[in-house]
């Protein structure tokens, strides 16, 4: 049997299966939309307990959730664009929430400088949107459809999210992080690896996290969102999670920002008021006296279902009172 | 204020190439009906909206295209055209790294498309204390391994963009350029991830103009790839077409780059002026590349 691959419009047709029937919420967002959250041997919350499902029960609608962990506001605009291609999406969706980052500091870095161009060439790339919580079908093989090495996405072969808040941990722990995130790439880590990216995280911490740059890059990632939605007629909001700039009070530097958006942009129209700058922030002030936010972490950052819980209804007052 | 022709037209986003600059004979700029979209305008009959802007990234245009469709006779655009970035030495630099960012508090904040050719050359645009955002906060910087040019533009930029005017910019500041670009050079440049990234920015910019149905095509004035790397280019772009859908936008005729297809096609290298523009007649030569593409949408 002769095979050929599936074309962009093929895929996209595959996608559609995972769609809920009827009207839908979508999301996007990151490891904390996905409900990472590490217990002992659970790595994350019931699907139940996600902020999302919660919005998307209070709402009546089911949700579809394209989040995934490690993703960045550039990558979210394309898995934006490649759902509203998905047949059945542009006339269903009823509503897209988006949770994003706002000057993390973290980098990317491209996986092809420690493995070569074969690598990439050998892969057979589907949309970005391939491989969020609700497409299970990251790396499935199926010789049916002329996937000779598995399907993944551009972004997934090339990109490895660097949180450059790794130069604080102890390097063995770090090391490992890094070598965690490269498997399908290197068998064996070339000596030098380790270096350059110390060199790619001294270089950030050093010039673009001590800039302004970072914030007025991911507003202009929320611009591009906005058009986006608002020109396909679906309303749409975006909050962050945990943006570390704004645990403290907000700096000079940053009000002039946020001003010069406000002046020229539509960019806070549409983020949820009851969580502006940092959900995170939010959830920690509403707590009583005698609790902790701390307790609420798990063992890999995220948080549990309490945050869930308080990002939901923040989510659903605001939703409601529109 | 933010007018736009109230006829059909074409409008053109790009770099300084599409701007028209270019240092020769005492002059900055070539000739409006010289760059190669006018000619491309000329050619068609239809007024051209020339966006280009000077050292512009591919992100940023991405917003000076929102912004132009939120312009009301944006709607009267019959084709957008798109000279973007691809793989260039360049990163980014922001401002406030060399000054407080207050500084850009004096500034009457307007959006992107103001820093465009179009506006830029408006009277009631000209001198005033109007900037965008992101023209006040970042501007693309070179990575040649030239340190002394390096610093002597990163002087000139860093004064241009944070209002320094007499004073020593410290040492320190220039350390930090130069590490950046040193990493840029060392690190990204050699990557496909930035080529992987410069298409999905094309891509996303395709997009939001199919949105409004403005149909587009995109090139590259330099590309930077040798003659080597022109099956690895084709693999990746093979790979946008099936993943992401942009390759039908690519004026085939300037596939490798401009300077590259015209060398291949002439086997001349482009007659380039002080700062290493081009000259006119490089300039005819895109233009009938593009209208040669441009013909069926535009009947």
């Amino acid at each position: 049997m002769r095979l050929k691959f599936k074309t962009r419009e093929d895929k996209l047709s595959e996608l559609s299966q995972y769609l809920p029937d009827g009207d839908f919420i979508a999301v996007f967002g990151t490891s904390h939309t996905s409900g990472v959250c590490k217990r002992g041997d659970s790595e994350a919350i019931s699907r139940e307990d996600i902020w999302a499902e919660q919005v998307g029960a209070a709402l009546g609608l089911p949700v579809f959730n394209a989040s995934m962990p490690g993703n960045d506001n550039d990558t979210i605009v394309q898995q934006m664009i490649d759902f509203l291609d998905v047949p059945g999406a542009r006339e269903r969706c009823k509503r897209v929430i988006c949770e994003l980052r706002i000057a993390e500091g973290t980098t990317r870095m491209s996986r092809d400088l420690l493995g070569d161009f074969g690598v990439f060439r050998r892969a057979e790339f589907v949309p970005q949107l391939t491989n969020c919580y609700s497409v299970p079908a990251k790396t499935v093989v199926d010789p049916e459809d002329g996937g000779l090495v598995g399907h993944t996405t551009i972004t997934d072969k090339l990109l490895v999210r660097l949180p450059t808040s790794f130069k604080r941990q102890d390097k063995k722990r770090q090391y490992q992080l890094l070598l965690d995130m490269l498997p399908d790439i290197i068998d064996t880590p070339a000596p030098s690896m380790y270096d350059v990216v110390m060199d790619v995280l001294d270089n950030f911490i050093n010039y673009e996290n001590i800039s302004m740059l970072p914030f007025i890059k991911d507003y202009n990632f929320v611009k591009t969102m906005n058009a986006i939605w608002r020109w396909n007629g679906i309303p749409f909001n975006w909050f962050c999670w945990d943006e570390h700039a704004q645990f403290g009070d907000p700096t000079d530097d940053f009000k002039v920002v946020r001003s010069a958006f406000k002046q020229v942009t539509d960019v806070f129209d549409t983020e949820v008021k009851l969580l502006a700058g940092s959900a995170h922030k939010h959830c920690s002030k509403s707590l009583p006296s005698d609790t902790k936010f701390s307790d609420f972490n798990c063992e890999c950052g995220h948080q549990n279902e309490v945050m869930h819980k308080f990002v939901a209804e923040q989510i659903i007052k605001e939703i409601q009172n529109v | 204020m933010f007018d736009l022709p109230n006829v059909p037209f074409i409008a053109v986003f790009g770099t300084s190439h599409t701007y028209g600059s270019c240092q020769y004979n005492g002059k900055t700029e070539i000739e409006e009906r010289e760059i190669w979209a006018s000619i491309v305008g000329s050619n068609a009959g239809l007024p051209v909206v020339n966006l280009g802007t000077p050292g512009i990234s591919n992100f940023t245009i991405i917003q000076q295209i929102l912004d132009f469709l939120k312009i009301e006779n944006s709607k009267n655009c019959v084709l957008a055209l798109l000279e973007v970035r691809q793989r260039e030495r360049l990163f980014i630099m922001s401002a406030d790294v060399g000054s407080p960012v207050q500084q850009i508090l004096k500034n009457d904040f307007q959006p992107e498309v103001i820093a465009g050719r179009y506006y830029s050359k408006l009277e009631e645009f000209k001198n005033l204390h109007r900037n965008s955002i992101l023209q006040r906060v970042d501007s693309s910087m070179p990575v040649v391994n030239d340190v002394t040019r390096n610093r002597a533009l990163y002087d000139r930029l860093l004064r241009t963009l944070a209002f320094i005017n007499d004073e020593i910019i410290p040492n320190s500041i220039f350390d930090s350029l130069d590490t950046r670009a040193a990493f840029e050079r060392e690190f990204n440049i050699g990557s496909i991830s930035q080529k992987a990234r410069d298409l999905y920015h094309i891509r996303t910019m395709i997009d939001i103009l199919n949105l409004r149905n403005i149909p587009s095509k995109w090139f590259t004035m330099d590309l930077f790839i040798n003659k080597n790397e022109e099956e690895e280019y084709d693999t990746l772009v093979r790979k946008f077409e099936k993943a992401a859908g942009i390759s039908n936008n690519l004026i085939d005729g300037l596939r490798y780059g401009a300077y590259q297809m015209y060398e291949k096609d002439t086997k001349n290298t482009p007659s380039t002026c002080d700062c290493g523009h081009y000259m006119p007649d490089f300039h005819v030569w895109v233009a009938e590349k593009v209208c040669s593409e441009v013909k069926d949408i535009l009947c």
